[in-house]
């Protein structure tokens, strides 16, 4: 019964998100847009991730590794990103993919290898770094859902969020190599 | 894991990986348009391209069509009147490299500058406009004519984007249209004034 209504609550972030006045405080910046909500949403898809009692099969963890990496790749051009601003149905497939994103990675991930784990986690946050590099040093507009200095704040957000996630990754995986005090 | 399931877990992959790679570079026209603008302007075609024989309502309140401009070279662009970031920077380069141009050459290009207000640019205000830039007598301040703005942004390959505040974020590329009709170059906005004059005498 507590399982079930942490189920509801899980489920309820994407639902909420997609309310007009919700999705319009959300679609005012483009920080909130492409930053905020996806991590609203990635923080959902992992605690369903942690809820549900589904079997999983390893086999298939490179695979949903690999869709989960290409759903965010997908939804950080910036045509996909104005699409949403447009379309309904496009924007209820934004928050549905990294609803998505949040649970396959959660949820198969931690199945990989830890060297296939650490490779991933240095390129997926070397990618963040890229794609903020790209949006903070545009002086053209990319997205025309929203104007020039938020997607330059957004940019310089990704930059932050990359980099802090790259070091995060370097120091667990020198953690990780290093022998402890004593043992040889 | 059994040796099968392993084949069938890298087959999945395999697929996964495929199918996501296809959808982007389907989605980016072959990796070349990531932005509305771009993908508007590929979606066009390619140059040189015939112009779409539009009509539109000039300052003066008179319907005419983009054919009758024919035997010129003409510089088509859009913008909107109450634009207070790239539109006024367009125009005064427009203005600039056009009074530039001797007097022979400026005979040979006309400007077609095409509102996307249809609220707000009435016959009044773009003639307004127009005196204010100079009153030059081969630039046009337009209204599109016919059914609406959809059909002249989508043929040339403009973008255009009406924000719930009330400004109109659109492309801002000019299109030269050449004396037969044809599109045969897109200046990328803001281009450098000089090099833009440069470019166009080389066609003129």
């Amino acid at each position: 019964m507590k399982n079930i209504s942490k189920l509801l609550i899980v489920f309820l972030v994407p639902v909420v998100l997609l309310l007009p006045r919700i999705d319009a405080i959300f679609s005012a910046t483009m920080p909130r847009k492409a930053l905020a909500e996806p991590f609203l949403l990635l923080t959902a898809g992992w605690a369903l991730s942690r809820l549900s009692l589904s079997r999983h099969i390893s086999a298939f963890a490179p695979s949903a590794v690999v869709a989960a990496t290409l759903l965010f790749l997908f939804w950080m051009i910036p045509r996909s990103i104005d699409l949403t601003q447009i379309y309904l149905g496009t924007n209820v497939l934004y928050v549905l993919s990294f609803f998505a994103t949040g649970f396959l990675l959660s949820r198969y991930l931690p199945l990989l290898p830890g060297v296939a784990r650490t490779a991933f986690a240095l390129y997926f946050s070397s990618m963040l770094v890229a794609l903020g590099l790209l949006y903070s040093s545009q002086s053209t507009l990319l997205c025309s859902a929203f104007t020039l200095e938020d997607q330059h704040a957004f940019g310089w957000m990704l930059v932050a969020l990359g980099l802090a996630a790259y070091l995060l990754v370097l120091a667990s995986v020198t953690t990780w190599l290093v022998p402890p005090a004593g043992s040889r | 894991m059994t040796p099968t399931k392993r084949v069938i877990g890298l087959l999945v992959c395999l697929l996964a990986a495929a199918s996501g790679a296809g959808l982007v570079y389907a989605w980016t026209l072959g990796l070349s348009a990531f932005t509305s603008y771009s993908y508007a302007l590929n979606k066009a075609g390619p140059l040189p391209r015939a112009a779409p024989d539009i009509s539109f309502v000039d300052q003066f309140g008179n319907e005419r069509r983009l054919a009758s401009l024919r035997g010129r070279h003409v510089l088509v662009h859009v913008f909107y009147g109450t634009c207070l970031t790239v539109c006024p920077i367009v125009i005064e380069e427009l203005r600039e490299v056009y009074s530039d141009l001797p007097t022979a050459q400026r005979r040979k290009l006309m400007i077609l500058s095409i509102s996307v207000d249809s609220v707000s640019d009435t016959t009044e205000r773009l003639l307004d406009l127009w005196r204010e830039e100079g009153a030059f007598e081969g630039w046009i301040m337009a209204q599109p004519a016919d059914t609406s703005i959809d059909r002249v942004t989508k043929e040339f390959g403009i973008w255009v984007f009406p924000k719930a505040d009330g400004t109109i974020n659109h492309s801002a590329d000019l299109f030269l249209i050449d004396p037969s009709g044809r599109i045969v170059r897109v200046f990328p906005a803001q281009a450098n004034n000089d090099r833009l004059g440069r470019e166009l005498e080389k066609y003129l």
